[in-house]
């Protein structure tokens, strides 16, 4: 009977929060920001959230993690228009539905693949606010057993798991990782209360970590996008858009339950996020279906498994964001900063501390789910005009955006060029191949992993065999380590390819005789 | 990507840090609380970062002779296809919007952020006439009411300041 309190009273409460008019509000605007971010190719919901973030800081943390979670429930629906009608994906979570999707426009059943579509999002969002809720109040719940040492351990799994999954290069992934920490090192020391790394009287309080994390995440990815002149000719033809029959839906229910499911689970692991979400559904769901020959060639079963996982990933997401405070993808990355501006300390203790976060999560949720049932459908078809806005003006809009928003943070000029100089910074990192998500997220956990580190060894007598022999961390150190394995073949195997391709070059270039 | 790039991206790693190394030694330790005190990670985080910018060093010399080109396996994000790309415009777009921020305190966001637009578009070859005449305006003005009346967050307007103020469209402690 508890456990059940534990799950309802959450939804109950997330669902009386639906009576304050300004969560609405703010979930209409950020569902049709985020869909119009989801729609635009290059924009994606880090970078949404990364240009939003100013924003939230005069408001509440409840109304802040309201407005950002309507944003990707908006992009997550938002992606798959441009993916079906120009077999474009808004983000790369969709790029499976641009393979059934396009194919099934080019047959002219556009509103098969859109209606589709629509009705996987919406109802892969709504049951995975349950799973989501079932799963993230128990593990708040291991936050009173965890010590410093356990700490440790999850800040460090954390940080080698976005590694470890992300990127074709684990060393400049782990490069990235330790570029954060070094950027957190200066300021005022978290133990000893003495300046770090301060030569002028502005690093004295060290970095902020918003701006910092903004210019890492969002700068840097709108300085390399400035890079190319977007010449974006599309052409939308006329199409119709009749909603699908039963028979067809039904077929679909299945590949929605399954994608629901995975993409909840696979969306928690951090580093995991929407794209394998989805692809692995895409894989199960064929495995499953009858009629396996249609995937890739126009199946809405395809469509319906892609897209109920996608958009399931953003409850999935959460799970670990706000259970123990390790941000399940960059998004989530930018949530915590903006929790941290708040005054909130990320934290295993977070969701027992504050639960209203918790609520305002499935409030923001069920809200953008609820709107988009009454205007999905309607918005889905208007989109074409905007799908075709120039994006050079959104990416220098941005920019500009980004600069004031972070300027009415603190009115300090050092702030902004804090953004800036690390969006540069970021920009060579996202050239060649250095993570940023795993630099920002060492950002976010540097002064907790650094405190709990030196903290434990101090509680258990400097000895690190003891610090590291406790059974929940010994566990959690070693998920790492299995991470970091999962992360060294994925590396190996991108290197045998390097050298494979190679090969075939020198071969091509006629160096040598082909073997 | 340019291997040459590469090559020189990792001798800044490996060269951050020595730095971060170096820097920690002039570190005054302050009262030390525990084992490894303030020293004690930026130690080994330097000492990380060099090793792993000298590795990825070696690892790009080792295979230099044997690449047919300067052009290898792209490891970071690629530029999508169909786009013109261009180095130089993307330093021009972030020494203009260093620019902009360092401006900003002083032309004001009414007058910096239009000219900043205007020019920035320009140098993405933007020369439609509404956006480079249109937009600027619109987006400077939504921006600033969006700020200023709706979130009460006021931004500043340099030499504009006085006259705002005697209009009564802004508040005078700013």
């Amino acid at each position: 009977m508890e456990f059940l309190g534990e799950l309802l009273i959450p939804l109950a409460e997330g669902a009386a929060l639906l009576a304050k008019l300004d969560i609405w509000v703010l979930a209409v605007v950020g569902v049709a920001y985020g869909i119009f971010a989801g729609a635009m190719p290059g924009i994606g919901t880090t970078l949404a959230y990364g240009l939003v973030l100013p924003f939230t800081f005069p408001m509440d943390p409840v109304q802040a993690v309201a407005f950002l979670l309507s944003i990707s429930v908006g992009t997550g629906f938002g992606n798959s228009i441009p993916a079906i009608l120009l077999s474009v994906p808004g983000t790369p979570a969709a790029v499976l539905t641009a393979m059934d999707g396009f194919k099934l426009h080019k047959r002219g059943e556009s509103g098969l693949a859109l209606g589709i579509s629509f009705i996987a999002a919406i109802v892969g969002q709504l049951i995975s606010i349950p799973f989501f809720v079932l799963l993230v109040v128990p593990l708040s719940g291991l936050a009173y057993v965890f010590l410093a040492p356990e700490l440790f351990g999850l800040y460090l799994f954390g940080m080698v798991a976005i590694v470890s999954l992300t990127g074709k290069n684990l060393l400049k992934g782990l490069a990235g990782a330790a570029f954060g920490l070094a950027i957190a090192f200066v300021g005022i020391d978290a133990m000893n209360g003495t300046p770090r790394f301060a030569p002028i009287p502005e690093f004295r309080n060290g970095f902020e970590t918003a701006p910092a994390v903004i210019g890492l995440l969002a700068v840097s990815e709108l300085f390399r996008q400035s890079r190319q002149s977007f010449q974006w000719n599309a052409v939308i033809e006329e199409f119709s858009a009749k909603f699908p029959a039963w028979s067809q839906i039904r077929r679909t229910i299945g590949p929605i339950v399954g994608g629901t499911v995975l993409g909840t689970l696979v969306g928690a692991i951090p580093g995991a996020g929407a794209t394998p979400a989805a692809m692995i559904s895409y894989q199960q769901a064929q495995a499953w279906s009858k009629h396996p020959e249609e995937f890739g060639n126009g199946s809405i079963e395809g469509i319906a498994a892609n897209e109920a996982a996608q958009n399931a990933s953003n409850s999935g997401e959460l799970i670990p964001t706000l259970g123990i405070a390790i941000p399940g993808s960059g998004s989530m990355v930018l949530l915590l900063a903006s929790l941290q501006v708040h005054g909130l300390v990320p934290g295993p203790l977070l969701i027992r501390q504050t639960p209203e976060l918790l609520y305002a999560a499935v409030a923001g949720m069920l809200a953008a789910s609820l709107i988009l049932i009454v205007t999905g459908w309607w918005i889905s078809r208007q989109l074409l005009k905007i799908i075709t806005i120039d994006r050079s003006l959104v990416v220098i809009l941005a920019l500009a955006t980004t600069v004031i928003g972070v300027f009415s943070l603190q009115f300090r000029l050092f702030d902004v060029l804090t953004a800036l100089g690390l969006g540069v910074v970021g920009y060579f990192m996202l050239r060649y191949g250095y993570s940023t998500a795993a630099a920002a997220l060492a950002v976010v956990l540097a002064r907790g992993f650094e405190r709990s580190l030196r903290q434990g060894l101090n509680l258990f007598d400097n000895s690190i065999i003891e610090f590291l022999s406790r059974p929940l961390t010994a566990i959690i150190v070693g998920a790492a380590v299995v991470f970091l394995v999962v992360g060294i073949r994925r590396t190996m195997r991108f290197q045998r390819e390097e050298a494979r391709v190679r090969q075939q070059a020198i071969v091509e270039a006629g160096r040598l005789p082909a073997e | 990507m340019d291997r040459r790039a590469d090559l020189a991206f990792a001798s800044v790693v490996a060269l951050f840090g020595a730095l971060l190394v170096f820097f920690t030694t002039q570190q005054n330790p302050g009262p030390q609380f525990d084992p490894l005190g303030k020293q004690g990670l930026p130690y080994a985080v330097g000492t990380f970062l060099l090793i792993v910018g000298l590795v990825l060093v070696g690892r790009r010399l080792r295979t230099w002779r044997a690449e047919p080109s300067n052009t290898v396996w792209d490891e970071g994000t690629e530029d999508e296809p169909g786009h013109p790309a261009s180095v130089l415009r993307a330093a021009a777009v972030i020494s203009l919007t260093i620019g902009y921020a360092v401006a900003l305190p002083i032309a004001g966001f009414l007058i910096g952020t239009p000219v900043y637009l205007i020019i920035a578009f320009w140098v993405m070859r933007a020369r439609r006439w509404w956006m480079l005449g249109i937009v600027p305006i619109v987006f400077t003005l939504g921006v600033f009411l969006t700020f200023n009346n709706l979130l009460s967050v006021p931004l500043p307007v340099g030499p504009l300041n006085d006259l705002l103020v005697s209009l009564g469209w802004i508040d005078a402690v700013r």
